[in-house]
């Protein structure tokens, strides 16, 4: 009998060290719902905590996977843009590589245009590479309600010859991390099917949460990257195979440009409407620079003149601007790194300066209906 | 004394597993869902 008490004791008299170590390393029935339910809150948390508006009070940098991420970046810009109010007179640039490698940096054309307005005007570069029109419905969208100022499109055939298929794998990798009504609805519209959708960011971004993981252990190790803008190196130009290629592919792309243009150019006016809805907007659909040599090879001087009266009579109708800067900036073969991109600083700022005037004269009404 | 660690070893190793089955299902999803980032020549 006093054996008995003194083995009921036992337990009691095991260290509380030794009870931890053994409940902690041992494998129990409390422990496993224990950790079903900790992945669980882990998963609540981030679906509570991660969403747009969070997402936009961080330093974007934390969000890049890489120092050359844009997509990141814009991402990121859209969602400052939104919560952050641009302020009463703003310039958007909705573009691609081809905007990005044809102007100086936004900072230096906001200092620009603050100047000669006499106001401030910050200028938001958003560039996502190949940009579909899909994605530039979505981008314009997240400029947030009452966005006053000029919003620049860019435009070049190719953009406007892309069909619904691509979309289709966009969603496999999504490449912009924003939750977009219009995108979805403009996705609808070109018959392709959208994944579900449950209303929660983290859920429905996960492809593109997921893939910038590691972007989070820049908290631990050490200072984040710095976001490299641009990244063509000056002085190289295509030759040889990678110019044969380059001239492959863009035929290649341009053969559905005639099947394609109207519903691209439908979703645009759309675009255009909504963002009137918003605020006071003028919009610009500024044409890409365009390699002189390929003008034959590639782009026929038919589908060109084609392509140019289209969008003019676009413009005309929706009240919009079209504008080709080309010759102004008096680019020529040598300034071009490829089809689109410019590779010198010095044929940059010739371009950018261009568009900085005419940017300076499609915002100096807006400070004339403001007194008024 | 004993009844509360037990509680808060369980409590230890339901963290620790709880937050490395977290990011197992991240990785795995990582993994399988094609989600990737994207390099650009140009960006």
């Amino acid at each position: 009998m006093s054996e008995q008490l003194e083995t009921q004791k036992k337990p009691s008299r095991q260290p509380a060290w030794e009870a931890l170590l053994r409940s902690a390393t041992q494998p129990s029935l409390p422990a496993l719902l224990g950790t079903l339910l900790v992945t669980l809150l882990l998963f609540l948390t981030c679906a509570v905590v991660i969403t747009p508006h969070s997402l936009s009070s961080v330093d974007s940098r934390y969000l890049l996977a890489h120092d050359r991420d844009t997509l990141s970046d814009t991402t990121h810009l859209c969602m400052r843009m939104r919560f952050s109010r641009p302020g009463p007179l703003a310039v958007a640039i909705l573009g691609s590589s081809d905007t990005r490698a044809a102007t100086s940096d936004p900072q230096e054309i906001e200092q620009v245009l603050t100047q000669r307005l006499g106001r401030r005007t910050p200028v938001y570069d958003l560039a996502v590479p190949s940009v579909g029109i899909c994605e530039i419905a979505a981008m314009a969208d997240w400029l947030g309600e009452g966005f006053n100022g000029v919003v620049v499109i860019s435009m070049i055939p190719g953009r406007l010859a892309r069909g619904g298929e691509w979309l289709e794998k966009s969603f496999e990798s999504p490449r912009l991390g924003l939750d977009s009504k219009v995108f979805d609805e403009e996705v609808r519209l070109a018959g392709v099917e959208l994944p579900a959708r449950s209303g929660i960011y983290f859920f429905d971004h996960y492809r593109f949460l997921v893939a910038r993981r590691k972007a989070l252990f820049h908290l631990v190790t050490g200072p984040p990257p710095t976001f490299v803008r641009y990244a063509f190196p000056d002085g190289e130009q295509l030759s040889g195979k990678k110019w044969d290629d380059m001239v492959e592919r863009l035929q290649s792309t341009l053969e559905t440009y005639y099947e394609n243009r109207d519903s691209s150019l439908a979703v645009l006016s759309r675009t255009v409407e909504r963002l009137r809805r918003r605020g006071q907007v003028e919009v610009v659909l500024l044409e890409a620079p365009r390699h002189p040599e390929l003008v034959g090879p590639v782009y026929s001087p038919e589908l060109l003149a084609d392509h140019r009266a289209y969008l003019e009579r676009f413009s005309r109708e929706h009240d919009a601007h079209y504008w080709n800067l080309q010759s102004e900036a008096n680019l020529v073969s040598g300034d071009f790194r490829d089809y689109c991109h410019l590779r010198s600083p010095e044929a940059r700022d010739r371009y950018t300066r261009v568009l900085t005037k005419r940017l300076t004269a499609l915002l100096t009404p807006f400070l004339a209906m403001e007194r008024k | 004394m004993n009844t509360v660690s037990h509680w808060l070893g369980i409590g230890v190793q339901s963290t620790l597993l709880g937050a490395l089955l977290f990011w197992a299902i991240v990785e795995l999803t990582a993994l399988t869902s094609g989600a990737r980032v994207f390099h650009y020549q140009g960006f």
